[in-house]
């Protein structure tokens, strides 16, 4: 058993050693449903549809180049397997997305900006000692999380390779699969984010199932959403008239 | 970008690219994002219209021989009628019409006789859709997309609110106002957001505060969404003495807008206040105006017609999720086809305490709001 | 139909031929109505942007009006079929006009729903054949039938009466009888149907009753028959046309009868919304005492309740209902009154607040109040032009020329 495990643990490690953590390709998925339209019938107010048509809903375009990767230990309703997104590195909002001419940052806020050191193998090798070295070089980490529960950096980071995290029994797990180790204290809410009550599924709601990873929306440092000014919100016309 | 080409990756790293240095305004569309097919149109050529030699599309020939119904005889009698009367005035000196101008006369008057979208054959409804294309390049000179996706048989879908995660944002409102090219002059919003204190009743918007204007989420207060709820039982599609507007069989509820009259019967008979009237004509500055639209959707609207939320058709159609959807920061809309039992919106009904606005009126809203 | 000729001459110099006061009256009418025309032209230009109508608000003054008039309409009924079912001598006379009241505001009501219109160029859609109608299931599709049908019986019968009389005839009862008993209930309908209208959207509450159909007609025979009473009050005085005073103080019953009723609703509803306040008296307390500082109808609804109560207690007195100089005054006030608590007070508290609980308050702009005086002033134009062409044919100073000059028995032809 104990073999087992660390061969687990090693396979984060060989995985990222094969270079830049290359997307795995996601098993193959009917990309459409079809369906028969039925007889139209002679009420005069149905859509006048040659009978037999076939009409296919086809996957939302953005699908086909989306980066993720299969969800492990979770599967969503009907215990189908769904995908996470994957976060990569250098791209800012990897999951933007154009809706008329403003482009809305779908990913979290916060993960992009804070993520602009990843890899940590960039600077980080081997074992660090991250108990004090948190304000020094990562002034953005704001240790909300640690604090409220705590945590020390080696809670949840592997000790010896801070890029990977550390599942209570002692199991590596690479960010990319984050969700593992939430799961572990938050099991409500990751059974609602596996299910798609919590959290965001990206780009369609047909065709395969890619939802955003825990972290894409909270900052694991620091978890609550931030306040701010809202948009714009509804102009009630005023006493004694309608629109100019 | 070649037409044909598939998105890579590497697109998407390139538009990101871009996408930090603030690209150009007339740069033609980029080719990432949830309207790929756009970056395989010809770019659009700008000016030197008028001398006819630029490549503009003459009126398609097959528009002049088809088979004409009486309705489609008057049509031509009047368009004939519209295109004389032009002629006669360019033979004045003081006429400057275009033969694009008269292209557009001629396609208004077709389009004036033109039929229930409902009532039309196939052939009808693409002979529309070139239409309204070819007039919105002649009169407003952009190139739009209109779609005419049917509802496929076994989707219906539906919409559930977690109240519970709603902080107020109004990303929302934004993402609904930018997709569905809603009217700017009277900033027309489909969707309401109302800031309830904690402690209201969840379904008593009455105390609710929709035009809110500072930091969200505020200290002790929870938010709750309105838009259309694409009833099972819309009073609104009863009471059109037109019928004008109907629910498709995927459950949205659509308006004709070029069939609507604008007697505003069903905006009275809405319990929910989802529809939005055009009181004058709806401005939409060219530069923001989403070409991607849909027949029954987002194209462009005129003055004096009754409009709604339509679930985004032109993108749920295609398999997207709707724009308010899909701009929500807080994952609080879930949305899905009611009709697939492994849905996540079947999960949130079979797994969540759900309820619906004024269920005591039997309209039957496929939109639930539930909490974590 | 040999005498069709002579008869629309006859109608037009009718019409057009008159006294200093007539050419006046008809002048100030014409230039309200081109005013109205040039603010309908502006409308149009604009669209209803230029109206103070909201999304919250979406109906107004047009469909307030629009609800009002439906009534008078509906009350030539109450002439109508006294004097002809019955043969009441005292009708006997009253009729005609009463039916040319019914259809000026007929015409009226049209002109209000047709401006009130956004897209008023796609009306055609409206047409069974070339458009589609929903019918049976739109409400506002059983009132675009019942009142044009309403309004081809209040012309067909008028004027079958008026050219037989013309061509010196007796009109036959079998072919107009029948008619009338089919324009006795199509008169309720007309009224009911509108007040379905309202009544059937469960969306708005304040509408939602039981009530508004009764209510609706209530209002409508005290108002429709007052206007009458004005109207025949001022053709006796000022022609030779007789009209009995039997049809006064009947007219002047109906009147009285149905204020009385009208009041006893409105206390009702009163009592009901107010009596254990509920979220569906929301509307009712907007109107009668405002809503979080918003009191835009207050004191229209208690100034017309008052006017109410004054005119339906002169009414009630015997002494004061009999002498014109209180009866005149008291229908025009009544007239008022349930003109302001059925138009703005019924159509427009609907709206207020919006089903999500919105207030925006709705106060009419120019264009709606021109285009509004100029339909008043079209309807009254046309009643004008209507008992102007009726008079001389019933007073036997028109007859067909043909007639002298053929002498030939009437009966032998055929219409």
């Amino acid at each position: 058993m104990s073999v087992f495990r660390s061969g687990l643990l090693l396979l984060p490690l060989i995985l990222w050693g094969c270079g830049d953590n290359p997307p795995e390709t996601a098993p193959a998925q009917p990309a459409e449903i079809r369906g028969v339209v039925p007889e139209a019938g002679d009420d005069p107010v149905r859509p006048d549809i040659a009978p037999g048509t076939v009409h296919a809903i086809e996957e939302a375009p953005g699908l086909a180049s989306l980066a993720a990767d299969t969800a492990r230990g979770w599967t969503g309703p009907g215990g189908h397997p769904f995908e996470v997104t994957l976060r990569t590195p250098g791209r800012r909002g990897h999951l933007s997305n154009r809706i008329g001419m403003e482009t809305f940052d779908l990913t979290a806020r916060v993960t992009n900006r804070t993520l602009t050191q990843y890899p940590c193998t960039s600077c980080h090798e081997g074992l660090v000692d991250m108990a004090d070295r948190v304000a020094d070089a990562h002034r953005n980490i704001q240790p909300v999380h640690p604090a409220r529960t705590g945590a020390t950096c080696a809670t949840c980071h592997l000790p010896d390779s801070v890029q990977y995290l550390r599942l209570t029994d002692g199991q590596a797990v690479s960010m990319d699969h984050a969700y593992q180790l939430c799961a572990e204290c938050h099991q409500g809410e990751t059974r609602s984010w596996a299910a798609g009550v919590h959290g965001k599924r990206v780009e369609g709601w047909h065709g395969r199932r890619v939802i955003m990873n825990c972290a894409d929306c909270h900052d694991p440092h620091r978890p609550a959403l931030e306040s701010r000014i809202p948009y714009p919100g509804p102009v009630l016309p005023g006493p004694g008239g309608g629109p100019p | 970008m070649k037409p044909g080409r598939e998105l890579t990756f590497d697109d998407m790293l390139e538009y990101v690219g871009r996408e930090a240095t603030r690209p150009p305004e007339d740069e033609p569309p980029l080719p990432m994002g949830p309207y790929p097919e756009g970056g395989g149109d010809a770019p659009p050529t700008d000016g030197g219209c008028g001398s006819g030699s630029c490549g503009c599309r003459t009126p398609d020939p097959s528009l002049l021989d088809k088979k004409m119904d009486r309705r489609g005889a008057l049509s031509m009698l009047f368009g004939a009628a519209a295109v004389g009367s032009q002629a006669l005035s360019a033979c004045s000196p003081t006429s400057l019409a275009s033969a694009e101008e008269r292209e557009a006369k001629l396609l208004e008057w077709e389009e004036y006789f033109k039929g229930n979208c409902r009532l039309m054959s196939e052939e009808d409804r693409e002979r529309t859709i070139e239409r309204l294309e070819r007039l919105a390049k002649l009169k407003d000179g952009v190139d739009v997309r209109i779609d005419g996706t049917q509802a496929h048989p076994e989707v219906v879908y539906g919409y559930a609110f977690n109240i519970s995660k709603c902080k107020g944002y109004r990303n929302c409102v934004e993402a609904c106002i930018q997709e569905n090219n809603l009217d700017r002059a009277t900033s027309a919003q489909y969707i309401r957001i109302f800031e309830m204190d904690g402690g209201t009743s969840m379904d008593d918007l009455d105390h609710g505060d929709a035009s809110y204007h500072h930091e969200v989420p505020a200290e002790g207060a929870f938010y709750i969404g309105t838009q259309c709820f694409q009833c099972a039982n819309p009073p609104c599609v009863e009471v059109c003495p037109v019928g004008a507007t109907w629910q498709e069989p995927d459950g949205i509820t659509v308006v004709d807008y070029d069939w609507c009259i604008g007697c505003r019967y069903c905006m009275a008979a809405c319990p929910y206040w989802a529809r939005r009237f055009n009181w004058g004509e709806p401005e939409v500055p060219a530069r923001e105006l989403n070409p991607n639209q849909h027949y029954l959707g987002n194209r462009a609207r005129k003055s004096g017609v009754v409009e709604k939320c339509t679930f985004c058709i032109q993108r749920s159609r295609k398999g997207k999720l709707p724009a308010c959807a899909e701009a929500c920061p807080t994952g609080a809309r879930v949305f899905g086809n009611l009709l697939d039992p492994d849905s996540e919106i079947r999960w949130v009904l079979e797994n969540k305490q759900v309820f619906r606005l004024k269920e005591d009126l039997h309209t039957e809203p496929r939109f639930w709001y539930f909490l974590d | 139909m040999t005498h069709l000729k002579p008869f629309l001459v006859q109608a037009l110099d009718s019409a057009t031929s008159g006294g200093r006061r007539y050419h006046l009256w008809m002048g100030v009418l014409t230039l309200i109505m081109l005013v109205g025309g040039y603010a309908y032209f502006v409308q149009i230009r604009e669209g209803l942007a230029v109206t103070g109508m909201t999304d919250h608000v979406s109906w107004g003054l047009y469909i307030s009006n629009f609800a009002f008039l439906v009534g008078v309409a509906a009350a030539a009924m109450m002439v109508v079929l006294p004097a002809y079912v019955f043969d009441d001598v005292d009708f006997g006379r009253a009729v005609l006009m009463a039916e040319g009241v019914a259809v000026s505001a007929l015409v009226m009501c049209l002109a209000f729903v047709v401006v009130d219109l956004g897209n008023p160029f796609a009306s055609w859609h409206l047409m069974p054949v070339i458009g589609y109608l929903n019918w049976p299931r739109s409400l506002l599709a059983w009132d675009v039938i019942v009142l044009n049908g309403y309004l081809a019986l209040n012309l067909a019968i008028p004027f079958y009466l008026l050219y037989n009389h013309y061509a010196g005839r007796t009109p036959e009862k079998g072919k107009y009888v029948p008619w009338i008993y089919i324009s006795v209930f199509w008169a309720v309908s007309i009224h009911l149907v509108t007040a379905f209208l309202f009544a059937g959207l469960p969306a708005r509450p304040f509408w939602h009753n039981a009530l508004l159909g009764p209510r609706f007609l209530a209002s409508a025979f005290a108002a429709g028959p007052a206007f009458m009473l004005l109207v025949l009050w001022f053709i006796r005085s000022n022609t030779e046309y007789e009209i009995k005073s039997g049809a006064f103080s009947k007219l002047a019953m109906i009147v009285t009868v149905a204020a009385q009723i009208n009041l006893i609703m409105l206390a009702s509803e009163i009592f009901t919304e107010f009596y254990f306040f509920t979220h569906h008296a929301v509307s009712a307390q907007y109107l009668f005492f405002g809503l979080d500082g918003h009191s835009g109808l207050v004191p229209w609804i208690w100034t017309a309740i008052l006017l109410n109560i004054a005119a339906t207690v002169v009414l009630t007195i015997h002494p004061l209902r009999r002498d014109p100089r209180f009866l005149m005054p008291a229908c025009l006030v009544l007239f008022v009154a349930i003109w302001t608590e059925k138009g703005m007070g019924m159509v427009i508290p609907g709206f207020i607040p919006s089903p999500l609980g919105e207030i925006v308050e709705y106060t009419p702009t120019w264009v709606e109040l021109a285009v509004t005086a100029g339909i008043w002033a079209l309807g009254l134009f046309i009643l004008t032009v209507l008992v102007r062409v009726a008079l001389p044919i019933e007073l036997g100073k028109a007859r067909s020329p043909k007639l002298r000059e053929r002498r030939e028995p009437a009966e032998v032809e055929q219409p």
